[in-house]
C-alpha cells in the first residue's frame, strides 16, 4: 500500500461518510475543495502521525495546501 | 570471545571510565516497586522494554557491580570490526532476528546455569515514532527453560544532558507462575511473552504516581501557585457545588480536562483554588504569553501556549502529552473571554485532546463576580468520557462533534444551575 493509499485509508476513517474519498486526487485542495476545517485538518494529521509513526511541527501546516503536500510531508519524515 | 574473565575485565574498565560521565549523562531517577529489596537474585534475566541504543549504557549505570550479558541484535555487530570486537568484549550474545540460529538460547542458559545475568529487550527492535514493538517470544522460552527468575525493568527513554532518565525495577519473579493450563506450547509462550509485557509495561504506572508526589522540585513554580491558591478559598471565599445544588466532593484522580466558560482573567486562579490539590496545566492564547518575562512566568505555573489562528499541532501535542501523564488540563472551550457570560458556542479543540489522550472532561461554570467582595461560586458538571460517544476505535469528526454538543449542554446546565443558586 502507498502513501497515497494509507492516507486515503485514515481520512476515512476521520472524516466517516462526510467526505467522498473516491474524488481525492493529489492535486485535491483540502480546505476548498474538502471543507477541512483547522479542527478536521488536525485531527486529521494526529491520525496521520499514529499511522506513519512520525510527528508534525507546525511549520509544516504553513505549507500545507493540497492532498499532494500532505503527502510529500509524511514522505520526508518517513525516509 | 566467551573469556569471562575477560569480559568482566573489559567491563570493569568501561564501568571504571564511564560511570561518572554516563552518571552525568542519565541522572537516573530509580524507583523500587512497592517491596523491591536492593539487593537482587544472584542469577537472573534482566528484561527492560526499549527506547533507545543507550539503554545497555543506562544498564550499566543502574547496576554498576553486576555483569550483565546482553542479547545483542546482528546489525550492530555489521557496523564494523572495531564495533563487533567491542560488542563482543562487552559480553554480548549475537542474535540474528530474521535467521534460523538460535545459539543465543543455548548461549544465555549457559549463563545463567554459571550464575550470570542475562539482559534482553525482548522487543527486539528500537520504536518507531515513539511506538513500541511487541514483546518477541524468546525471552518467554528462555525463561521457562532456566529456573532463574526476571527481573523486570521499565525505563522513560528520557536520556539527554538536560534531561533525567526515570527507570522502574520491578519485584524479581518466575515467569512459570503465569502459565495456563489446556495451552498448546505456541500458545503458552505467546500468553507468558503477554504476561511480560504487561509486568514491564506495568512499572510505568509506578513511575507516574511517583511524578504525582504532593510536592516535587521539578514542579517548584508550580507548587508555590497550589500553596498561594490553596490559602486562597478564603480570600475569593469559593463556594463549589454541583448542578443538583450539593456540595461538590469528589476527588479528580489521573489526567482529565477542565472545561470552563471564561468571564475574566481570574478565571484561572478560580479553576486553581477548585482543584488547589492537583498540578494544573493551562491552554494560555498565544496573545497572552507576550513578552519574556511574563512568558517564563505563566510556563514555570504551567501555561501551554496556543496560537488560536492556526492549527497549533505542538500545543495540541504537548497538551495530549501532558494529560496522558495523568495531568490536569484547563481549557477555556469558548475560545477567549465572554464577559456577559454567554455560552453560545463550544469550539472542539478540548474534545479533541480529550479524544487522542483517553481522558474524561469535567465542565464547569464560574459564575461571574459583581463585586469584589460577592462569594464565588463554581458549579461542577457530570464528568464526560469521550469513549461513550464512539462507536468505532478510531473516532472520527461525527464522533468529535457529537461529544462537543454534550459538553456544550453540560456547560449550559452547570450555568443555568449557577444561576439559579444566585
Amino acid at each position: 500500500m502507498d502513501t497515497f493509499e494509507r492516507l486515503l485509508k485514515v481520512c476515512d476513517a476521520v472524516f466517516e461518510g462526510q467526505i467522498d474519498i473516491s474524488v481525492i486526487k493529489p492535486e485535491t485542495l483540502l480546505r476548498e475543495d474538502l471543507s477541512i476545517n483547522s479542527i478536521g485538518l488536525l485531527y486529521m494529521a494526529m491520525a496521520v502521525e499514529e499511522e506513519f509513526g512520525i510527528k508534525f511541527n507546525n511549520d509544516d501546516f504553513i505549507d500545507i495546501k493540497t492532498v499532494a503536500d500532505v503527502i510529500r510531508i509524511i514522505e520526508g519524515k518517513v525516509s | 570471545m566467551k573469556n569471562k574473565w575477560f569480559i568482566n575485565l573489559f567491563l570493569g574498565l568501561t564501568k571504571l571510565t564511564g560511570y561518572i560521565p554516563a552518571l552525568i549523562f542519565f541522572k537516573p531517577r530509580i524507583y523500587r516497586e512497592k517491596g523491591v529489596k536492593k539487593r537482587l537474585p544472584k542469577s537472573f534475566i534482566l528484561v527492560s522494554n526499549h527506547k533507545s541504543l543507550l539503554d545497555f549504557a543506562l544498564c550499566l549505570v543502574i547496576f554498576p557491580f553486576r555483569t550483565i550479558r546482553f542479547l545483542m541484535a546482528e546489525v550492530l555487530y555489521n557496523k564494523g570490526k572495531f564495533f563487533s570486537f567491542l560488542l563482543n568484549a562487552w559480553g554480548g550474545i549475537k542474535v540474528e532476528r530474521e535467521g534460523r540460529d538460535f545459539s543465543f538460547v543455548a548461549d544465555s542458559l549457559e549463563v545463567l546455569d554459571d550464575g550470570g545475568i542475562v539482559g534482553i529487550f525482548p522487543e527486539g527492535r528500537l520504536p518507531v515514532g515513539g511506538k513500541p514493538w511487541p514483546f518477541t517470544t524468546s525471552t518467554a522460552f528462555i525463561a521457562t527453560n532456566t529456573d532463574t527468575p526476571i527481573v523486570p525493568i521499565y525505563t522513560d527513554g528520557n536520556y539527554g544532558i538536560f534531561k533525567r532518565a526515570n527507570v522502574c525495577i520491578g519485584e524479581p519473579f518466575y515467569l512459570t507462575d503465569y502459565c495456563k493450563e489446556g495451552l498448546n506450547e505456541e500458545e503458552q509462550l505467546q500468553n507468558l511473552t503477554n504476561a511480560l509485557e504487561k509486568k514491564v509495561y506495568s512499572l510505568k504506572s509506578e513511575i507516574d504516581k511517583k511524578k504525582h508526589r504532593l510536592f516535587d522540585i521539578r514542579h517548584l513554580p508550580m507548587d508555590i501557585a497550589r500553596l498561594v491558591c490553596s490559602g486562597l478559598p478564603l480570600i475569593l471565599r469559593i463556594k463549589r457545588r454541583t448542578p443538583e445544588g450539593e456540595k461538590y466532593r469528589k476527588k479528580i484522580k489521573g489526567g482529565a480536562i477542565i472545561a470552563a466558560n471564561h468571564t475574566s482573567f481570574a478565571d484561572p486562579f478560580i479553576v486553581g483554588v477548585t482543584f488547589w490539590y492537583r498540578r494544573l496545566y493551562f491552554l494560555v492564547a498565544e496573545i497572552v504569553m507576550k513578552g519574556k518575562l511574563r512568558s517564563t512566568l505563566l510556563k514555570g505555573v504551567g501555561a501551554i501556549k496556543i496560537d488560536r489562528n492556526s492549527a497549533d499541532i505542538e500545543a495540541v501535542n504537548k497538551s495530549v502529552q501532558k494529560l496522558k501523564e495523568g495531568y490536569l488540563l484547563t481549557v477555556f472551550p469558548q475560545g477567549g473571554i465572554h464577559r456577559e457570560d454567554d455560552i453560545d458556542t463550544v469550539k472542539s479543540g478540548a474534545v479533541l485532546m480529550a479524544i487522542r489522550a483517553g481522558v474524561p472532561i469535567i465542565a464547569m461554570h464560574i459564575l461571574p463576580r459583581k463585586r469584589w467582595y460577592n462569594m464565588r461560586t463554581v458549579v461542577i458538571g457530570k464528568t464526560i468520557y469521550p469513549q461513550d460517544f464512539c462507536q468505532r476505535k478510531i473516532p472520527s469528526t461525527t464522533d468529535i462533534n457529537n461529544i462537543t454538543e454534550a459538553l456544550f449542554k453540560e456547560l449550559n446546565r452547570c450555568k443555568n444551575a449557577n444561576n439559579q443558586d444566585k
